[in-house]
């Protein structure tokens, strides 16, 4: 059996490991454009202020260490799903019996004057990182466009390397998927303290250069940033140009079915390249989230094992993390719009605590500072557990976990 | 395998396990005590916590799951599953993401703020058996073979979570 | 949880204007779930440095401690020591009234005075003191050296308990060798015998914490005599209660704790009409508004006609109204949270007493020598505090209810005595033979965090009143029926079987009320309990039998304290069946418990009735009444 598998990130390993560990008469080959050996992704910030070293965001298990794994370094151009070939930009045709699509996404560059100057950078790779991070040298001032999770990651880490930050997010508040006003106006409020510049309801309108060189942001609001370096930040669109012609349905992703396979018989999909259904707010989505893809990567590799198996109910919005030394955990529906929802909030301190309820169903929360116990939540909402009169305990903190499982 | 089992009718509140389990994870160059544990600058943190129930008090703890939650959401490579089957955290990996804590449906991962790492039951690899099972004075928390429970405990047990 | 059942208090905790951080006793006993069950058991031990010992209730770990102490000796020596605790508290109390009352008659204490001196006579007659043709200070020296000679080594039994029980009694306790000599003598006698390595006899030791008890019910008695006699005896007094009774537009001050010693003086100072023009000129329109908490509430409400404000488990809610600006406190059930809550309002919290101080609250040492004087700086203080009160702050819930307090012995013996004023005990021992009274409960005790505050009270009283049983009440049990209506005439008609209903209406218009009497009589503060059994005794007398065979119960359903556990003790020895609603930590010995609930019946007629479910307590206390009246050959 011939497994092909497009991708090298978390998507794409962990289909390998399960199938690895089911087939073992298995013949693997990974094709994907970033060189081995493979790292985590969302260590890239500390790679920026060299909190961490290269080997030191590696995966500690190569997928490549086994030797029925051939790697290419190379990218999909085409899939031809009758032959039951991939055509890659080598110019060599690579034969399947099951082949999964995690080729993932990205980064969107915005079609801005000035945009291909020297120093400006988008970032989402190893490659791109280790740019960036040599270009840090004699950098004064910087300018983050996107004040998204990973816009306000990158930025704070370029922060700590004593470069002087300036954050630009088109929206009104930073941080516009995972926290609500409240939450990003005291996000926002610790980061100015630390130093970082914040422009809300603005985006960069032309990079201002001289040279060729990057000397500054033009902003819509008509104000100028100076800037050394421009990190461009405003999202990742998934790379399904390659499947044009092969049969393989897409919406605004990569559409599969429970069991990760797409319209085609035996090619799988996985990772931020699919389309997503999301089991609390009902709407079909692009998930870039890391636990999305274990969880699609797992499934696509028992099928494709020939193990069947079902992704669990997907949340599209539920993330972690700490920014400016504070943590803010939240999921489900943060910005409930409707009249049929009851939010319940409370603030003490630094901590701030956000509970959204559909009728005794809770379908979103935000958890800032005091995060303890935000996973139970998490399942209850995930889950869509009807909570009755357990409701009242559950907001004021004294339900039992186990009563929620 | 062995793992820690709960009798949860057993349970009489009296939080022992709590106190054997900071005393364990105590950093101390001497020994591990409960005055070395109580003197502690950064008094260490517990991983297993007893609650009021609807039916009752029990402790809630690890369960070192089967498809665990908090290795599937770890960003950083942080948490994994050791030699004996058991949910890890490596410290040096850990960067204080907090995803284990957003995953974990049982709660039973919490913020180290000072040392910003996330802390959780390592089912105490030095010692013999551990430190909560130990010290529970009713038996609640026992050490058993898996393999010998009845098939329904064993589920119960092992309660597997899909996320 | 539901936390009260009183909807003042609901309305206040759901409504107040304090901020979400403030917590109360609810939200703590929450916040202390799971609590451990080996102190629920009773089977922790830190009575030496060996220790804590624990057993194991499941039988698989330790069955004895290091000493070698099972889970009965374990079990008992905690129970005894509870006990101690409760007798010290009333111990201390007392002891204050007869030192009080000895600086009075020696001029130390100008500011007190004997105020009944019928009571005093009587007192003293009962003691055994000639009163014949002696001034009231000769015979109220000679019977406070008579009562200082309670506290220390008499030598011979108590005089409060010898002399107010019958006779079946006295032997009953002689048999078992529970005759105390002393007081403070008890207390001391149980801490020996309970420290490492004296007494390890489960039975001995509890033997021990029921001498201790009737120690402390001789504590109570004289406490409520000198109480009598310094401040009057409590006549029937119409009043209101519940926090209701709290305004807006009045310097509100609230009296919190247990001895009228300093509540008592506070207000007769409080009607100073220059104070209360200085409460006007601070902005008070209504000028001065004295409210009671607690014991100390009923001291006042049945002396003054105070209104009762709450009750001692929602002590934290009158300041959660926003408009309390004093709370002055003395000793017992006075939570420390209440300065903690009183940092969220404007209240100033002021201790007075110098064993019972508390962080963030103002001490202003009461002295009994000068007790006017402290008096009008403490009210001051709620004047000066009032300028401060912020009015967004302010959540005053509608709620009051009518109240008749004050029906102590003398009262109740001088109403029945308007039926029959050569034989007032008779229409009272008329009605039970015939049974228009089926029997009489005692409600006695706390509220507790383990019950809704008052469930257990209202809803046994409701289904006992209907049974014909004629209630009393003290100390929070009598707060309870304060705050729900159980104390008016319109209660009697209400709540009262056809027997009862009739009895009461016609005692009510003999005394001239023009109504019947309330279904629930308030006979004192939680010190006041002896009152009821003065009461039993002359029932007893009068009918020739012991209490042990009267068709007479007690209930104290939301437990709380040590002195609970006291007096509850001593209301078995004294031979009544007493329910508990809230399980004592005894459970870990079946040994104790049973010698608790069963076993002692057959030495002093009285035994524990341990129900938390109030349906369930009510059916097993009728159940006894009934027992007792075949008994007795009444159907």
């Amino acid at each position: 059996m011939q497994y092909v598998i497009v991708g090298g990130s978390i998507a794409a390993i962990t289909a390998l490991n399960v199938i690895r560990a089911n087939r073992p008469d298995a013949k693997m080959q990974m094709v994907a454009d970033e060189a081995v050996p493979f790292y985590y992704r969302a260590l890239i910030p500390f790679l920026l202020d060299k909190s961490r070293t290269v080997d030191e965001i590696l995966f500690t298990e190569q997928p490549t260490d086994d030797k029925r794994v051939k790697f290419h370094h190379d990218r999909c151009v085409g899939v031809d799903s009758t032959q039951k070939v991939i055509r890659l930009e080598s110019g060599n045709p690579l034969p399947y019996d099951k082949l999964l699509l995690a080729a993932g996404s990205s980064s969107v560059r915005p079609d801005i004057p000035g945009v291909g100057s020297t120093g400006v950078y988008t970032l989402r790779n190893m490659d791109e990182a280790l740019k960036v991070r040599d270009a840090l040298e004699g950098c004064g001032k910087a300018v983050v466009v996107g004040g998204a999770l990973a816009g306000i990651k990158m930025a704070e880490s370029l922060q700590r390397t004593g470069v002087h930050v300036t954050v630009v997010e088109q929206f009104p508040r930073i941080l516009p998927f995972i926290a609500d006003t409240e939450t990003a106006q005291r996000m926002s409020q610790k980061l100015g303290q630390e130093g970082m510049a914040i422009h809300t309801n603005d985006s960069a309108a032309e990079i201002l250069a001289t040279d060729g060189k990057a000397t500054g942001v033009r902003l819509v609001s008509g104000k100028t940033i100076p800037a050394d370096l421009v990190l461009l930040m405003v999202g990742v669109r998934p790379n399904v140009e390659f499947l044009a012609g092969s049969g393989v349905d897409t919406d605004l992703a990569v559409l599969t079915d429970q069991e990760m396979q797409t319209s085609v018989p035996d090619i799988y999909a996985a990772g931020d390249m699919v389309q997503i259904h999301d089991a609390v707010t009902g709407e079909d989505v692009i998930s870039g989230l890391w636990g999305n893809a274990v969880h699609m990567g797992r499934t696509a590799g028992f099928n494709m094992s020939g193990i069947k198996a079902v992704v669990p109910p997907f949340l599209s919005s539920f993330n972690s993390t700490e920014i400016a030394g504070l943590p803010i955990i939240s999921a489900g529906l943060i910005h409930p719009q409707s009249e049929q929802y009851t939010v319940y909030t409370e603030a003490q301190g630094e901590n701030y605590r956000k509970l959204i309820f559909d009728k005794d169903r809770l379908v979103g929360m935000i958890f800032l500072g005091d995060i303890t116990k935000a996973g139970v939540y998490i399942n209850l909402i995930r889950n869509r557990i009807a909570l009755g009169e357990r409701k009242d305990a559950l907001i004021r903190e004294v339900m039992s976990v186990l009563s929620t499982l | 395998m062995e793992v820690i089992y709960v009798q949860a009718d057993r349970c009489l509140g009296c939080k022992t396990c709590e106190i054997e389990c900071r005393i364990a994870h105590t950093d101390t160059d001497t020994e591990n005590t409960l005055f070395a544990a109580v003197s502690q600058l950064r008094p260490p943190k517990r991983r297993l916590f007893v609650e009021q129930g609807e039916k009752g008090k029990t402790p809630v703890i690890c369960r070192h799951c089967e498809e665990a939650p908090c290795i599937v959401e770890c960003i950083s490579g942080s948490i994994y599953r050791d030699e004996q089957g058991f949910v890890r955290r490596k410290k040096e990996r850990c960067i204080g993401c907090w995803s284990c804590i957003m995953a974990c449906p049982f709660g039973v991962v919490v913020r180290d703020a000072e040392a910003h790492i996330a802390v959780k039951c390592d089912h105490c690899p030095d010692l013999d058996t551990p430190a909560c099972v130990t010290g529970c004075p009713t038996k609640a928390l026992q050490l058993v073979d898996v393999d010998s429970l009845p098939q329904e405990r064993r589920k119960e047990l092992l309660l597997k979570k899909e996320v | 949880m539901t936390q009260s059942t009183d909807r003042a208090v609901t309305e206040v905790l759901n409504n107040h204007k304090g901020g979400s951080q403030i917590q109360t006793v609810w939200d703590r006993y929450e916040a202390q779930q799971p609590q451990c069950g080996f102190g629920e058991l009773g089977l922790c031990c830190r009575h030496c440095m060996q220790g804590p010992c624990r057993i194991d209730p499941f039988g698989e770990g330790p069955d004895r401690g290091i000493c070698g102490a099972t889970a009965d000796t374990i079990v008992a020596r905690g129970l005894a020591r509870a006990i101690a605790g409760g007798t010290a508290s009333h111990s201390g109390h007392a002891l204050h009234l007869v030192h009080t009352l000895k600086k009075a008659l020696t001029g130390q204490a100008p500011d007190y005075a004997i105020k009944d001196k019928d009571k005093l006579k009587a007192v003293a007659a009962r003691c055994g003191i000639e009163i014949k043709d002696r001034s009231s200070k000769k015979i109220a020296l000679e019977l406070v050296e008579l009562a200082l000679a309670e506290f220390g080594d008499k030598g011979e039994p108590l005089t409060w308990a010898a002399s107010t029980v019958t006779a079946g009694r006295i032997e009953a306790c002689d048999k078992l060798g529970i005759v105390p000599t002393s007081i403070d003598g008890s207390i001391a006698e149980v801490m020996h015998r309970t420290t490492y390595g004296v007494d390890a006899d489960p039975i001995n030791i509890l033997l021990g914490g029921l001498k201790c008890a009737v120690a402390d019910y001789t504590a109570c008695h004289l406490a409520t005599d000198l109480s009598d006699i310094i401040f009057g005896t409590p006549q029937p007094v119409i009043s209101k209660a519940n926090l209701g009774v709290l305004r807006e537009e009045a310097v509100n001050i609230a009296l919190h704790g247990h001895n009228p010693l300093l509540s008592d003086i506070i207000a007769q100072v409080a009607s100073d009409p220059a104070l209360i023009t200085e409460a006007k000129k601070a902005g008070a329109s209504e000028g001065l508004n004295v409210v009671g908490i607690c014991c100390t509430g009923n001291e006042i409400l049945m002396r003054h006609g105070i209104p009762l404000a709450t009750s001692s488990i929602s002590q934290e809610v009158a300041i959660m109204t926003g408009v309390l600006d004093a709370m002055v406190v003395d000793y017992q059930c006075i939570m420390p949270a209440v300065a903690t809550i009183a940092e969220c309002f404007h209240t100033k919290v002021i201790t007075t007493m110098p064993i019972a101080k508390m962080p963030g609250a103002e001490h202003i040492p009461f002295d009994e020598e000068n007790a006017v004087k402290c008096a009008t700086a403490i009210i001051r203080q709620g004047i000066e505090r009032f300028r401060s009160r912020n009015p967004d702050k302010i959540c005053i819930p509608h709620e009051s209810s009518t109240a008749i307090a004050g029906f102590s012995a003398e009262a109740i013996i001088g109403a029945l005595s308007k039926v029959d004023a050569d034989d007032p005990l008779k229409p009272l021992i008329d009605n039970i033979v015939a049974g228009n009274i089926r029997g009489i409960c005692l409600f006695a005790g706390c509220n507790t965090v383990k019950v809704p505050q008052d469930y257990n009270y209202v809803e046994m009283v409701k289904r006992l009143l209907a049974e014909n049983v004629l209630i009393m009440a003290t100390g929070c049990a009598s707060s309870a029926y304060a705050r729900h209506g159980f104390m008016t005439s319109e209660a009697t008609t209400k709540y009262a079987g056809e027997g009862l209903a009739a009895v009461l209406t016609a005692i009510g218009e003999a005394a001239g009320l023009e109504a019947p009497l309330p279904p629930v009589l308030h006979i004192g503060s939680c010190v006041d309990n002896p009152r009821a059994v003065d009461i039993a005794t002359a029932i007893a007398n009068k009918l020739g039998v012991d209490i042990s065979k009267l068709p007479v119960v007690a209930s104290a359903p939301e437990a709380t304290t040590e002195k609970a556990v006291a007096i509850g003790t001593w209301a078995v020895v004294g031979g009544l069946p007493t329910h508990l609603g809230v399980i004592p930590p005894v459970l870990g010995s079946k040994l104790v418990a049973e010698t608790l609930t069963s076993t002692v019946k057959d030495l002093v007629g009285g035994y524990f009735v341990i129900e938390p479910d109030p349906n369930k307590a009510v059916k097993a206390l009728l159940a006894i009444i009934d027992e007792r009246r075949a008994g007795l050959g009444l159907s």
